[in-house]
């Protein structure tokens, strides 16, 4: 007995002592950005595959005490069908294997995110990979996504060393210009809420990310603007700060916004389905003016002030949900995603038709904004 | 040689960590595919259900105090009959092995090693537990119970790291499924507690027989609530439509995990390690009761000969699915069949024959 598990033991030393697949760190590539363009039609093969397709990967040389060379990033590109296909493409180029599982932005060009299909393909290959990051920002852009990296390099001031655009979308500096979107939860939405906003990056004059792309079941529908942006994420809860410059008694005062609240609820038995908002916000006074005639020191002042800040907020929302309402028919609100969760019935209901039914719903918006705070100054 | 003797503090732990295993992963997909987000009821129902099979089993050995399974089959069936029941136990324990090792095999090979060959995994998997099936029962209870803690560990880890990025309205709307894929879910449950039929070969060599029934039914509760909390935590993660079309919701859990800054990502391989303990525990019980079976049917003395000409059975047939949609699809139904029989119908046999019998005794 003793004699078999001894020979078994050193059969599996045997076995295990070989390594296939140990790599070091320092031997892999490991692109963090992917930038998908259709095809170009200036290089060879160009009419078979359909995508051109770009990798952005740190270079380990450049990192660390004594730096051999000097640029941070390097970009390979090749034209494919696939981004897996590329990575093979290219591994005739480089010196090292390409590793996916960091790979942490997906920039699409406009030609081919307007297209559903190559939409539902790109994201279906990331999704069903063992080794790609499922937690993978999307991005858009509607220019050439290539040059959008290019960009990137020349940037001087924006230089990161893990990517500027996955340092932009982490998001720690609290921008509601736009709303970072992962690979799981761009799906969670097209099957909540059927809509997703995905950021847009402008490249033009230095990179920014402004606004967004927005899908309706995988297709492109339209654009939207950074403030429409603004709106919908304090209105879905994305938004916890932000700043306004309201016109008050002839000077601007400017107000920090904390604690953002919105919630929505069904209002019952309406002929027309309403749902009413309840938005509500604490409040910070930034600025006002120095003048002893405008003393913030009652709560009348303050009282009117809220009011202001409620009208002018209450009308950006309006604005912004009449058009989603209206040309793009994009219900971005998760009104939907609230039926189905909430008064499961009525979803049943409204689901079928969903498109026709939404841009004639009744939303009421009650905004409410307390300030809390004056600063440090009465007037 | 000494008997062997097992606490009942062991007992739990190695029903509890036979019964986790393989069907984890996979369970989330298959009860939402089913019954939609109301995948909670068939795992209530099937905890509920299995608590008075447990309660038979050992009521059964109650019947026949100091006798094995063996004697106990020989004893009530005839030698003929339970000599098919063995073959059917076997059959099904084989098939199992080798569902556990491929599906291991698969798995490792797509998150952790892709370039090592598949069958060296499956056969190393299969070696390292034959390792520990060649002992007697009281090792593999001991293993199971220094498992034990890692099995529970895991459900815990998963529930905490995705704690975060949860989304408890996602467990609405409750009750909107339709009933009538109860079965469905039912029968996808009931998969899922597969493995308490260990106690077969366990209850003999318990210390105290009298806290036993209780025992064995707390390792069940235990197991009915680690899998309600993780098909919660699944559906905080993700959509409906998701988890269905999703073979492995919480392996995709693991790899969602996003601490701020960078700090903790991908812990893919993290969770696919730890599992790989869980399923040892689950595969080395099922391995030693196959070599206790065919050590019964050949009457030897040891059981461990068996463990050793198994291991290229079970590597082989592991082998034999062309992809691992037929290892789905195929192997599965297989063992889903012979899994109904081996955990519900043997032992309501046994019983309800074993009681006609006393009474014509008396």
């Amino acid at each position: 007995m003793k004699k078999t598990i001894l020979i078994l033991l050193i059969l599996t030393l045997i076995f295990t002592t070989a390594c296939w697949d140990m790599i070091e760190l320092e031997d892999r590539l490991l692109p963090y950005t992917v930038a998908i363009d259709l095809s170009r039609e200036d290089t060879e093969e160009a009419d078979e595959k359909e995508l051109f397709i770009c990798f952005s990967y740190p270079n380990i040389n450049a990192l660390g005490k004594n730096p051999t060379q000097e640029d941070l990033t390097y970009i390979i590109n090749s034209n494919a069908d696939s981004i897996f296909e590329a990575t093979s493409e290219i591994s005739s180029r480089v010196h090292n294997p390409v590793f996916l599982k960091h790979l942490n932005v997906v920039v699409m060009s406009e030609e081919v995110f307007s297209n559903e299909k190559y939409v539902r393909q790109v994201l279906d290959g990331l999704k069903r990979d063992f080794i790609i990051n499922k937690m993978i920002h999307l991005l858009v852009t509607k220019e050439s996504a290539h040059e959008l990296l290019l960009k990137k390099l020349e940037s001087k001031r924006q230089e990161t060393i893990e990517g500027l655009l996955s340092t932009l979308l982490l998001n720690e500096q609290k921008s509601t210009s736009f709303t970072p979107i992962r690979l799981n939860e761009f799906i969670q939405y097209m099957d909540h809420q059927r809509v997703a906003i995905v950021p847009l990056a402008i490249p033009e004059p230095e990179i920014a990310l402004e606004g967004g792309g927005l899908f309706k079941d995988y297709e492109f529908i339209g654009y939207i603007e950074k403030e429409d942006n603004r709106n919908i994420a304090i209105l879905t809860n994305k938004s916890n700060n932000e700043d306004i410059d309201i016109e008050y008694d002839g000077s601007k005062i400017s107000l920090q916004l904390l604690e953002i609240k919105a919630k929505k609820k069904l209002v019952k038995n309406q002929e027309v389905l309403t749902i009413k908002y309840n938005v509500e916000m604490d409040a910070q006074i930034h600025q006002y003016i120095i003048d002893p005639s405008k003393k913030i020191d009652s709560t009348k002042v303050l009282d009117d002030i809220e009011k202001k800040a409620s009208e002018v907020l209450k009308e950006d929302f309006a604005t912004t949900l009449e058009k989603l309402q209206g040309e793009l028919n994009a219900d971005t609100l998760g009104i939907l995603e609230y039926l189905y969760k909430f008064h499961p019935k009525i979803y049943k209901e409204v689901e079928g038709d969903w498109d026709s039914i939404f841009p004639y719903i009744n939303i009421d918006l009650d905004v409410k904004v307390n300030i809390r705070r004056r600063g440090l100054s009465e007037y | 040689m000494k008997d062997p003797k097992i606490s009942n503090i062991q007992i739990r732990a190695i029903l509890v960590s036979t019964i986790i295993g393989i069907g984890i992963l996979s369970l989330p997909n298959q009860l939402a595919t089913a019954m939609d987000k109301d995948g909670w009821i068939p795992i209530v129902l099937s905890g509920l259900l299995i608590i008075p099979m447990i309660i038979i089993i050992n009521k059964i050995f109650e019947a026949n105090p100091g006798k094995d399974f063996f004697m106990i089959g020989n004893e009530t069936l005839g030698k003929f009959f339970f000599t098919i029941i063995l073959i059917i136990y076997l059959t099904y324990y084989i098939a199992v092995c080798s569902y556990i090792s491929r599906l291991l095999g698969e798995l490792i090979k797509g998150f952790l090693l892709p370039e090592t060959p598949i069958q060296l995994i499956v056969f190393l998997f299969i070696l390292s537990s034959s390792y520990v099936a060649v002992s007697e029962i009281n090792i593999i209870a001991r293993v199971s119970y220094l498992i034990y803690p890692i099995v529970i560990g895991f459900g815990v880890l998963l529930f905490l790291v995705s704690l975060p990025g949860s989304d408890f309205t996602n467990i609405l709307p409750v009750f909107q499924s339709d009933l009538s894929q109860l079965p469905e879910g039912m029968k996808v449950a009931l998969f899922s507690f597969a493995g308490f039929e260990v106690l077969f070969f366990t209850i003999p060599f318990v210390e105290d027989n009298r806290r036993m029934t209780k025992t064995s039914i707390s390792a069940i509760v235990i197991v009915t609530g680690l899998y309600l909390v993780l098909f919660l935590v699944t559906l905080t993660q993700f959509s409906i439509q998701q988890i269905k079309s999703d073979p492995f919701p919480l392996l995709m859990i693991a790899k969602l995990i996003d601490l701020p800054g960078f700090f903790l990502q991908n812990l893919d391989g993290l969770v696919m390690s730890i599992w790989v303990a869980v399923i040892f525990s689950t595969f080395t019980p099922l391995y030693y009761s196959s070599g206790k079976i065919l050590s019964k049917l050949f009457k030897t003395k040891t059981h461990a000969i068996f463990i050793l000409i198994l291991v290229p059975v079970i590597y082989f047939i592991a082998l034999r699915p062309k992809s691992i949609v037929e290892l789905n699809t195929l192997m599965s139904s297989v063992v889903n069949y012979l899994s109904g029989v081996v955990v519900l119908i043997v032992p309501i046999i046994l019983f309800v024959v074993g009681r006609i019998r006393g009474r014509n005794k008396q």
